[in-house]
């Protein structure tokens, strides 16, 4: 049904996030093209976002302090979950690349 | 479907069941009070809450399957609108100063239509749709974090 990449097309570092699977999409759906950047690119951008992530967690901390009467209690912790989750994220990853550059460092 | 998604959704249940407990305070503070800026007694506040959807939320034969929005988004609160249904409580005290002063029941003082009662069980209501709403919450982290597990 679909037809992937072919091998010679690959260049350099390219991470493609996309189904190519079709038991996971549906009939009508095509898989997500161009989902297809540097890797180095793809990591830049989420620890963009785990940084807003905790920048937003560590305003409303500090809001919730200055000015309780205007902030939810909830509001606070959820942000500081949706930090250390999307901080673990990144950790993982990272933590499986570098495991991964030993692995090839380590062939002799 | 992010990653986030079951706990923005939770979230917003614990922001809805926070202005629940909120009104019934309001409620419950003003158990007593016969005056008020639009006239007449207090009148208990209720809270009308919507699911939160995109964009069409109604289901109708002619909208085609593709169109449906399937999974919602949570819930909102439309409206704190008062309760004009439930009688209004009358008691009999003529030096009262907002007491009806002549008709059939001249001497009698209308009281809120807050049942304390009623009030104290919506708030352990509201408390413990909070406690699920964190469940939630905890049980989407815990998730994620066995997610982290696959494949170590």
């Amino acid at each position: 049904m679909y037809s992937t990449t072919p091998i010679s097309a690959v260049k350099g570092n390219l991470v493609t996030l996309q189904a190519t699977n079709p038991k996971h999409f549906g009939e009508d759906e095509k898989p997500s093209e161009g989902l297809s950047k540097s890797f180095g690119q793809l990591l830049f951008d989420s620890l963009n976002e785990v940084s807003s992530l905790q920048n937003e967690a560590s305003q409303l901390s500090v809001e919730a302090i200055i000015n309780p009467d205007e902030v939810a209690p909830h509001d606070v912790t959820i942000a500081m979950a949706k930090a250390n989750m999307s901080l673990s994220i990144a950790k993982n990853v990272m933590d499986r690349v570098i495991q991964g550059y030993k692995d090839l460092t380590n062939l002799r | 479907m992010g990653m986030f998604s079951s706990i923005n959704i939770a979230s917003s249940g614990l922001t809805v069941q926070r202005l629940r407990q909120d009104v019934i305070a309001d409620n419950i503070a003003n158990v007593e009070t016969t005056r008020t800026a639009e006239g007449g007694p207090f009148r208990r506040k209720r809270v009308i809450v919507e699911p939160r959807v995109e964009d069409l939320y109604w289901k109708s034969p002619f909208v085609p399957e593709a169109l449906d929005n399937g999974m919602g988004n949570g819930v909102e609160v439309i409206e704190i609108q008062p309760d004009r249904d439930a009688e209004l409580r009358l008691v009999y005290d003529p030096t009262h100063p907002d007491a009806i002063k002549v008709g059939p029941q001249a001497g009698y003082v209308e009281y809120p239509n807050v049942n304390v009662v009623q009030e104290m069980v919506d708030l352990i209501s509201a408390s413990r749709s909070y406690d699920a709403n964190i469940a939630v919450v905890n049980g989407a982290k815990a998730m994620f974090m066995k997610a982290l597990e696959i494949g170590r």
